[in-house]
């Protein structure tokens, strides 16, 4: 017992000599601080934020920086009235589940197929695929602008197979490079157990893919959800983030529910972040180590 | 229950390599064949085709009396053990073993019946509701096991399954395959590159290399009457001595000359060997027939030689010496109670009706 406790107290020692040792404990604190600062760098833009919400429009023009005299709840009320809130965010909701799952869906059993089937024009569309990453949208808003159009494409739904189109590119990507990790084995043992391809890929391989599309998902309904540019060209004014635009014009400047509306449509998402930060770590590690 | 046949089976690579050449093999009903080799024979290329996991480039494979060779391996009615045993990882043992049966749709008591047997003959009844990854390296063996006998197919086909364990491990699993095989009575192949699981587990070997299938036959059959210098050496631990020497005839007797020593022929071989009296040939010795002469009580003078022994081995029941002698380096397998020391000589003796002679050329055995 006691040759343990002797054992236990060595064990301690040496880490708070690790800890105490000073040059080591100076460089964690100038590390410390230095994150403090960006955190403080990051934070302060949504504090502001918050904190102008509670104000009265004149409060804000006058010091935006100081801390609201009397709390105007009303900012929420009127921004969800004029925003029309509970439409926009469901039209947002909307675009965001079905694009992310058919971009999850799309690009991950198109991955698969050019990852195991090693014909050369599998490589020639996974070249094409990425080459594809590196064009701007903005040079293809034109002309996407006028084949929605002609496809009937400007409405709600008709935005999900657009943002499917530019999403998969990045995850047929990332997909690639895990599914090349997945033991072959695996699915040769569920073809002799007898499973079909399509069975073999959603029973056996999409499982694994779990990191990976964690992932993916994520950055898609992070990039969905605060999408502005798209929206703005195919459905002005119906998703969550043209709402914000009501604010602010040429002839209105209204910061009070500008901010107002800017917290709620950022809860949502932060809020999503706040209960998938494990998995968001967990996932985007594991894409790290395997992609 | 099924026999296996390859028919001229070749199969190459879109790369241009010809990783098996001109397969014939017929694996009978209930046997244990094992596929032997070093890497890149082409041994486990056979497995994969028979198991329909690669098309064949030429030639015919049946199992049972069915023509399989367009045959996807779901309809083969095989069950394949993986060397890193491909589990599938998000599923609990349980369903591992189930899956097969789930989608050949079973009835659920079925699986339930097979599965519980299948799990109580391999000792994993209690390990049912776990993930693979919550398993030992021999446990996850045994879930391998379990998926592939639930089927009750008619082939079993291993492919290196006992290479991820450590030593002590493989040798149990061995013996329990080996008693897995007695109880079930399953025509199984079972790859492997390490000869001592092919003597240990195999009815019959087959030694590949190259892609050729170079000899087919009982582990006995084929560690004492080797076809070729490469079976030779292939099997046994430590390998087989090969020295070159010049046969030669010479008062009515036929040696091999080694420049400074010599083996004689024993007369019962004369008749094969003596064509080729006067032609370099390739001697080969085990090292279990080398011996120290003071634990031979009787022996010929003309059997022994002299070596300086360069290191000495000892194994606990035998030591191994590895000797010189007029420049050539032989291994003997001796009693571990020699009092050799290294770099000290020694008197060896051969066991000349062990000894094997190949031909210099086609390195073919000379019966």
């Amino acid at each position: 017992m006691s040759r343990t406790n002797l054992q236990v107290d060595e064990v301690l020692q040496k880490r708070i000599q690790i800890k105490t040792s000073s040059p080591k404990r100076l460089a964690m604190l100038f590390v410390e601080i230095v994150m403090c600062a960006l955190a403080f760098i990051f934070l302060f833009p949504a504090l502001l934020t918050l904190v102008n919400s509670f104000k009265s429009h004149p409060e804000i023009v006058m010091n935006p920086f100081a801390l609201p005299t009397k709390l105007q709840l009303s900012n929420y009320a009127n921004a969800w009235r004029e925003t029309n809130f509970p439409v926009v965010l469901a039209n947002t909701f909307l675009i965001t589940l079905g694009s992310t799952i058919g971009i999850v869906l799309v690009s991950s059993m198109a991955a698969y197929v050019l990852v195991r089937f090693k014909w050369k024009i599998s490589w020639v569309i996974f070249l094409l695929f990425t080459f594809s990453m590196v064009v701007p949208f903005q040079a293809i808003m034109v002309p996407l602008f006028a084949n929605a159009k002609s496809l009937n494409l400007l409405t709600i739904l008709g935005i999900i197979p657009i943002y499917i189109g530019l999403g998969c590119p990045l995850a047929i990507f990332m997909y690639h490079g895990f599914i090349k990790g997945v033991p072959l084995e695996i699915e040769e043992s569920a073809a002799i157990d007898g499973a079909s391809m399509f069975r073999r890929f959603f029973q056996v391989v999409f499982p694994l893919l779990t990191p990976i599309t964690a992932t993916v998902a994520i950055l898609n309904v992070l990039w969905i959800w605060n999408d502005f540019l798209l929206p703005l060209l195919i459905i002005p004014g119906q998703t969550l983030q043209l709402a914000q635009y009501k604010f602010i014009g040429q002839f209105r400047q209204d910061y009070a529910l500008a901010m107002a509306s800017l917290v709620l449509s950022a809860s949502p998402i932060v809020l999503f972040y706040l209960i998938m930060q494990k998995y968001i770590i967990k996932g985007i590690s594991a894409g790290a180590v395997k992609g | 229950m099924a026999r296996v046949v390859m028919e001229h089976v070749y199969k190459k690579f879109p790369n241009g390599v010809l990783a098996v050449n001109d397969a014939n093999l017929e694996i009978k009903d209930k046997e244990f064949v094992v596929f032997v080799g070093p890497s890149g024979c082409g041994k486990t290329t056979s497995l994969r085709m028979i198991a329909g996991l690669e098309e064949i480039s030429e030639g015919n494979i049946y199992i049972g009396d069915k023509l399989v060779n367009n045959m996807p391996p779901k309809d083969r009615d095989i069950a394949m053990v993986f060397q890193n045993y491909a589990l599938y990882p998000h599923m609990d043992v349980y369903n591992n073993m189930a899956f097969g049966l789930k989608l050949r749709k079973y009835p659920k008591a079925e699986i339930d019946r097979r599965v519980k047997a299948a799990a109580k003959i391999l000792g994993i009844e209690a390990l049912l509701d776990r993930k693979p990854k919550a398993l030992s390296g021999g446990q996850r063996q045994r879930v391998a096991l379990g998926r592939a006998i639930v089927r009750e197919p008619k082939v079993f086909l291993m492919d290196e399954p006992l290479s991820n364990l450590d030593a002590k491990l493989r040798v149990q699993m061995r013996a329990e395959l080996a008693k897995l095989h007695n109880r079930l009575k399953v025509t199984t192949i079972y790859v492997t590159h390490d000869q001592v699981e092919a003597m240990t587990m195999g009815d019959r070997i087959v030694v590949m290399k190259d892609g050729v299938i170079q000899q087919v036959g009982t582990p006995l059959d084929i560690y004492d009457y080797p076809n070729n210098i490469f079976v030779a050496g292939f099997l046994g631990t430590p390998p087989m001595n090969f020295l070159d020497g010049v046969l030669k005839e010479e008062n009515g007797k036929i040696y091999v000359d080694f420049n400074s020593f010599k083996f004689f022929v024993p007369e019962g071989r004369f008749k094969n060997i003596r064509a080729y009296v006067g032609k370099e040939i390739v001697c080969g010795i085990r090292p279990e027939h080398i011996n120290d002469v003071e634990f031979v009580p009787d022996f010929v003078e003309e059997d022994t030689f002299v070596a300086e022994v360069d290191v000495t081995e000892l194994m606990g029941a035998e030591t191994y010496l590895y000797v010189t002698c007029g420049g050539h380096s032989l291994t003997a397998r001796v009693d571990s109670h020699t009092r050799a020391q290294d770099g000290e000589p020694i008197k060896l003796v051969i066991n000349p009706e062990k000894m094997h002679f190949f031909d210099k050329q086609t390195e073919k055995a000379i019966l």
